[in-house]
């Protein structure tokens, strides 16, 4: 097994911490009008795109673009147009024409401009298996910043999550995460009198990056992924929020939505190029850049200068729950099923529906 | 009795050898007597009056002397021979009874068989004899040679310099102190000088071959003269080697400290030509060359790391060196397998009269250095260890990560040296370990063991041999301590055992000649990875191992042709064998060559060769003595290097992995070309020097982007093979003496890499030139020293060079909700200007001969107004935070020293 990338479990790498600050470089040039292609077709659903320009470094607002020529193509010679609906957004309205396992797709782009750009054939993998998930309680050391922005550690208590995968295959299988969270608690209000009651509060996020990336090894004649880093989920009980009417938010559990995308090895490159680049903690002293690995090209100039990723993907979500006792003790529940489009909020006295008791 | 005034003297002198001599007949005249002590004037008045003479003489030669000398019936001829017997004058007898009394010297330069070299129209009229003076006027030539001698231990001082002033004609004193020095008779003012001594200043006739011995006391006497770094009075000018540099201990004692303590190593850094990455970084570079470039022997063996701590401290005790010496141009042929410089640090090879025991204190870390003499003049040897302590200085860290961080080393060196009559031999060993441990995250746990033997024998003062058996290893442990299941262990290392066989000839006139061989074998581990603990779930895996030999021939003639040319010429026929066992993949054709083109593996078993590679190395250059004060020089060097050092971060650190030449990484060639113009003045005391120097290089290795080095089989897939060419010009302007002392040195200079790939990937900035990591156009160093007194001395040390090149991102866009940058073309742009002042005050030890103890502090203040020099600059994500402004997504400056470091050590020795 290749060694664990230290970017989620450990700390940040604050290296020299105190021997470092934020740059501004005086001139950057940024005189080059260079497409962002950004493509993705997952089994059952529609191609859909995204186009951009680059920004230069020094600008903060996106320019998109429109009124490109858009389309996805299969290896059975099968080809679908996209169209704007939006700006520089671009999906598929033929509902005949969506991912299938097996299928190779490319994602092709003439821009306004003229400019042809194509991406590699992308195959799209059977679902990826996923052995287990599982948590472990334990303390991480976190750095937090006090109001004077003085930094301070905490050790923070909660639990560690990990997913296991494998699969049958000669090769290496590369895999993309995308961990949705929703987070119970449970407070309430009006505390010893006859009116109180129990507010039913949950928080959504997401666990991991888009970025998060990972690919499996060779153990016993399976390609097997252990031990990959879902996150962490931290209990936190802060009695201080506690008022004379209300008791402080007490975390319930958490609910993983854990999806995984079997990914070509070109996209594995792209989003871990990213990771690289975001991270920066792979050399000690000088960390080296790392520039993106686009999987598309111009055809009409090799010399054209393209970001991008085209994506053909399945996935499997798994629906887990969580909740933590103590450092020692951790409840787990399979869940057959949640709802994936759950937004941050509360309801009193009663749980809402999707709610999970442990 | 005429007293000779000057003209007549000189006219009277030419007349005795230019003009018919005519003579009475004074043979006839005979006469008698006895004298006893009777001074020479009063005996020439006596003469004068019984012969009928005239005597002329100057009255001071003979104020102080008397005569004793009894005669019967002698002529006057007689009885002047007679009276002049064992002085040193002659006489000739001219037309009226002139009896004229000369100096035989006088005599000797007016017609040719002596000469006056010597500073006497400075007054000083004593002369030491040098050959036997009834050999006076029988040779041309004479041979003039004895030892130069430490006057306080009576050891022979090696490398001293006898220079004959007012010509350009010098001796050095070899390994047993002992100089040669072939002189035509006559008057000489001689300088004897070595680093660390008090010049000598002497007056000698030779009349013929002889013998003289001479005496240096050190210099803590008088400091009046102290010369900052080992270059010997007028060396820079005379010696036929350019681009050189010489350090001596007592040299580096003069610059600011390092971390704490004097550093031989970092030292060479403010030295034109001779730069690093930072602070943190580890080696050096030359003239645009990688850390990898130079070789650096202890003793004769190879160093593959040179510093502790990731930079921090050289690995070299500095108790424990005696010279070391820099080849940054120029290398002999004796020296391959760099292309770059040679390094070459050398113990003492003096016996010590006593037992003898130096160290010295830091805050940082502690060193000793012990040297015993066991037989005299036969047996002894020196044992020296540092280790750190540097932890307490991690604690204090606001950083979490760094407080729970620790860093320590150790280091002990020893040689045993054993004198016979016709043999030295020498047994030395190295060793020293690195741990260092960033939080709870990586551990480096890296260390070197190195060992030489040395045998030289002198056959005879012409022809001596050097016989070298070394052995080199270096292994680094890479620890992932992160989580307790994937707690990982990656070995890797590299050894080296070497034999060179080395004959030296001086037996021609004007030619030194050097030929010999040396035959290296090297093994490679990449990298063995396994579980750290039971528990971890780490599967065992190991690159393969790399192994190969590496064998030249060479030979190197130094030719004086006469006294104002001198050309050193050599050639290094160098041959290697990558060799199995082992496999190759085999990459399709038409294709990049990465992981996806292997179409399959070619095996070797054990010794079959896998690549060959052979090359000539010519060494060329010469001196070209313009005048006794300036001279110029020039050189040409071919360079072959089978040996890589594989690091994909700009700053090389103990992880990286040594890589050998195979089918697809060939050797790296240099051609380097250097001219020199050098000059003196004020007799020396400030030198001055310009070199331009021009080297292309073949084979140098790139990186693809996002390159996977570690546990990587087949390596060769993500290494490019690059073209280089750096170029520079590198003046430099030393005071030697003085109150204050010191040097200026100012580098222009160029350093370009170019790829030459086909597919993307191979390809770097389009296969255009861009500036490698080494580029620093602008660089100045100025070292300085100011003598308040004998003992106190004030130190400065400034350094400004423009930034090193870096690759910022130009343009960024948003994936989901992160941004993302895209970097510009490699190296395009530049970090800050570096420039740090550092200084320190230094009370030397005491001066009195006697005092058994002696201790020196030294207190110094590192970039004293706290310069944030820039380190690295990098892109990265974070929660936003008062420390990054608040942005999640921003470019970070690294710097590692950005506040005043105060520094204080003490010295001692008894």
């Amino acid at each position: 097994m290749s060694p664990r990338k230290l970017i989620f479990f450990s700390p940040m790498i604050l290296l020299f911490f105190a021997c470092r600050e934020v740059y501004y470089p005086e001139e950057v040039i940024s005189n080059q009008s260079i497409p962002v292609i950004q493509g993705r077709i997952c089994e059952n659903e529609v191609p859909v795109v995204t186009l951009s320009w680059a920004l230069g470094y020094k600008d903060q607002t996106t320019q998109y673009i429109s009124g490109a020529q858009v389309y996805v193509t299969d290896d059975l010679g099968n080809s679908v147009d996209l169209y704007e609906t939006s700006a520089g957004n671009y999906t598929s309205f033929a509902d005949g024409f969506k991912g299938i396992q097996g299928r190779t797709y490319t994602l092709h782009t003439v821009l306004p401009d003229g400019y042809e750009y194509v991406s590699t054939p992308a195959l799209l993998q059977t679902n990826p298996f996923v052995d287990s998930i599982y948590a472990e309680p334990d303390t991480r050391e976190f750095y937090v910043y006090n109001d004077n922005g003085e930094p301070i550690l905490e050790n923070q208590e909660g639990l560690y999550v990990w997913a296991d995968l494998s699969a049958n295959s000669a090769s290496p299988q590369y895999y993309r995460f995308n961990t949705e969270v929703v987070k119970e608690m449970i407070y309430s209000l009006d505390v010893s009198t006859p009116s109180a009651r129990s507010v039913y509060m949950w928080e959504t996020f997401t666990l991991d990056n888009i970025y998060s990336v990972d690919n499996s090894i060779v153990l016993n004649d399976r390609q097997v992924l252990l031990e990959h880093p879902v996150g962490f989920l931290r209990f936190f009980y802060d009695a201080t929020l506690e008022t004379e009417t209300s008791t402080a938010p007490f975390t319930i559990g958490w609910v993983l939505i854990f999806k995984v995308y079997a990914i070509s090895g070109d996209v594995f490159n792209y989003y871990n190029s990213i990771a690289q680049q975001l991270n920066a903690d792979d050399q000690l002293f000088a960390p080296v850049p790392s520039q993106i690995m686009s999987n598309i090209q111009c055809i009409s100039d090799q010399g054209k200068e393209v970001i991008g990723v085209f994506e053909a993907s399945s996935f499997t979500t798994v629906y887990r729950a969580f909740a933590f006792k103590d450092l020692e003790v951790c409840i787990t529940k399979d869940l057959p099923g949640f709802p994936e489009d759950i937004r941050s909020g509360s309801l009193v006295s009663f749980p809402p529906d999707f709610w999970i008791f442990f | 009795m005429h007293v000779l005034k000057m003209r007549l003297f000189l006219f009277l002198l030419i007349s005795c050898f230019t003009l018919p001599v005519f003579t009475q007949d004074l043979s006839e005249n005979k006469q008698s007597g006895k004298y006893s002590k009777v001074p020479f004037i009063e005996f020439f008045n006596a003469m004068e009056e019984s012969y009928s003479v005239q005597f002329y003489y100057k009255p001071e030669w003979f104020e102080r002397d008397s005569v004793t000398v009894s005669f019967v019936n002698k002529t006057i001829e007689e009885v002047v021979v007679l009276a002049l017997n064992g002085t040193p004058f002659t006489y000739r007898i001219i037309r009226d009874n002139k009896v004229v009394i000369l100096p035989k010297d006088e005599v000797a330069m007016l017609v040719g068989q002596m000469f006056d070299y010597s500073n006497r129209a400075s007054g000083d009229q004593s002369f030491v004899l040098v050959g036997n003076q009834d050999d006076a006027g029988k040779s041309k030539n004479a041979l003039m040679t004895g030892k130069i001698l430490d006057g306080k231990t009576g050891e022979p001082i090696i490398g001293a310099v006898i220079q004959v002033n007012n010509l350009p004609r010098g001796a050095v004193s070899n390994a047993q102190g002992i100089y040669k020095l072939s002189l035509a008779p006559g008057l000489y003012s001689l300088t004897v000088s070595s680093v660390g001594y008090e010049k000598s200043q002497s007056n000698i006739k030779i009349v013929g071959s002889g013998e003289m011995n001479f005496e240096l006391f050190d210099k803590s006497v008088a400091l009046e003269d102290i010369i900052i770094y080992g270059e010997r009075l007028d060396r820079n000018v005379s010696s036929h080697q350019m681009s050189l540099v010489e350090l001596d201990v007592k040299s580096i004692k003069q610059l600011p400290s390092v971390s704490g303590g004097k550093d031989v190593l970092k030292g060479l850094t403010t030295m034109p030509g001779v730069k690093s990455i930072g602070e943190f970084s580890s080696g050096i570079n030359v003239r645009g060359g990688g850390e990898d470039q130079n070789l650096y022997l202890f003793n004769g063996s190879p160093l593959f790391n040179t510093s502790h701590i990731f930079g921090l401290f050289s690995v070299i005790n500095p108790d424990a060196v005696d010279k070391l010496t820099l080849y940054k141009g120029h290398i002999p042929a004796i020296y391959g397998e760099r292309v770059s410089s040679v390094v070459d640090i050398r113990t003492s090879e003096s016996q010590p009269s006593r037992f003898r025991v130096r160290g010295g204190i830091g805050i940082y870390d502690s060193r000793l250095m012990v040297e015993v003499p066991v037989v005299k003049d036969k047996v002894f040897f020196d044992i020296g260890g540092r280790t750190s302590y540097s932890d307490w200085i991690l604690k204090q860290m606001n950083d979490y990560n760094l407080r729970n961080s620790s860093a320590s080393f150790y280091d002990l060196n020893g040689t045993l040296h054993i004198w016979l009559s016709k043999s030295r031999f020498s047994l030395s060993g190295y060793t020293c370990n690195d741990v260092f441990k960033l939080a709870s995250d990586v551990r480096y746990n890296y260390g070197s063991t190195v060992g030489s033997f040395n045998w030289n024998y002198m056959f005879n003062s012409n022809l001596a041999s050097y016989l070298s058996l070394s052995y080199s290893s270096y292994k680094v442990d890479k620890d992932d301590i992160s989580t307790n299941l994937a707690q990982s262990r990656i070995k890797s290392g590299i050894d080296y055992t070497g034999l060179k066989y080395r004959i030296k000839y001086g037996g021609i006139s004007n030619h030194t000649l050097d030929a010999g061989f040396n035959v290296i074998k090297y093994r490679i581990d990449p990298g063995e990875m396994g579980p750290l603990n039971a528990e971890s779930i780490v599967t065992e895996s190991s690159v393969e191992s790399e192994q190969a030999y590496e064998g030249a021939f060479f030979i190197n003639d130094e030719y004086s042709i006469n006294e104002y040319l001198v050309v050193n010429a050599g050639l290094r026929v160098s041959g290697y064998m990558n060799m199995g066992p082992g496999s190759v993949a085999v990459y399709s054709p038409g294709m990049a060559r990465d992981s996806s083109a292997i179409t399959g593996y070619t095996t070797y078993e054990k010794n079959e060769p896998i690549a060959t590679y052979f090359g000539f190395e010519p060494r060329l250059s010469a001196r070209i003595r313009l005048n006794e004060s300036s001279s110029l020089k020039l050189s040409y060097n071919r360079n072959i290097q089978y040996l890589s050092l594989v690091s994909y971060s700009s700053v090389s650190t103990p992880a990286d992995i040594w890589k050998l030449s195979d089918s697809y990484i060939r050797p790296l060639i240099a051609n380097q070309f250097a001219l020199g113009f050098y000059r003196n003045f004020m007799n020396n005391s400030i030198e001055t020097s310009v070199e331009v120097y021009y080297k292309s290089l073949k084979n140098t290795i790139e990186y693809k982007d996002g390159a996977n080095l570690e546990m990587n089989p087949d390596i060769e897939n993500v290494l490019l093979n690059s073209d280089g060419r750096n170029y520079g010009v590198e003046f430099m302007l030393k005071k030697n003496s003085g109150i204050l002392d010191g040097w200026i040195g100012y580098t222009y200079s160029r350093s370009l890499r170019k790829t030459s790939g086909e597919y993307a990937g191979e390809i770097i900035n389009d296969n255009q030139y861009y500036p490698s990591s080494y580029d620093r156009p602008h660089d100045f160093t100025t070292v300085l020293n100011y003598h308040i007194n004998k003992r106190l001395q004030l130190s400065a040390n400034f350094s400004y060079s423009t930034g090193r090149p870096v690759t910022l991102p130009e343009y960024k866009y948003y994936s989901g909700s992160d941004v993302v940058v895209y970097f510009s073309d490699k190296n395009k742009y530049r970090i800050p200007p570096y420039h740090r002042l550092d200084m320190a005050i230094s009370l030397d030890e005491s001066l009195k001969i006697k005092k058994k103890w002696k201790g020196s502090w030294s207190f110094s203040v590192l970039n004293i107004y706290g310069r944030k020099n820039a380190y690295t600059i990098y892109y990265k994500k974070e929660d936003p935070s008062p420390a990054n402004d608040y942005n999640r997504f921003s470019l970070y400056k690294l710097y590692l020293i950005g506040r005043p470091v105060p520094t204080i050590s003490y010295t001692f020795v008894f």
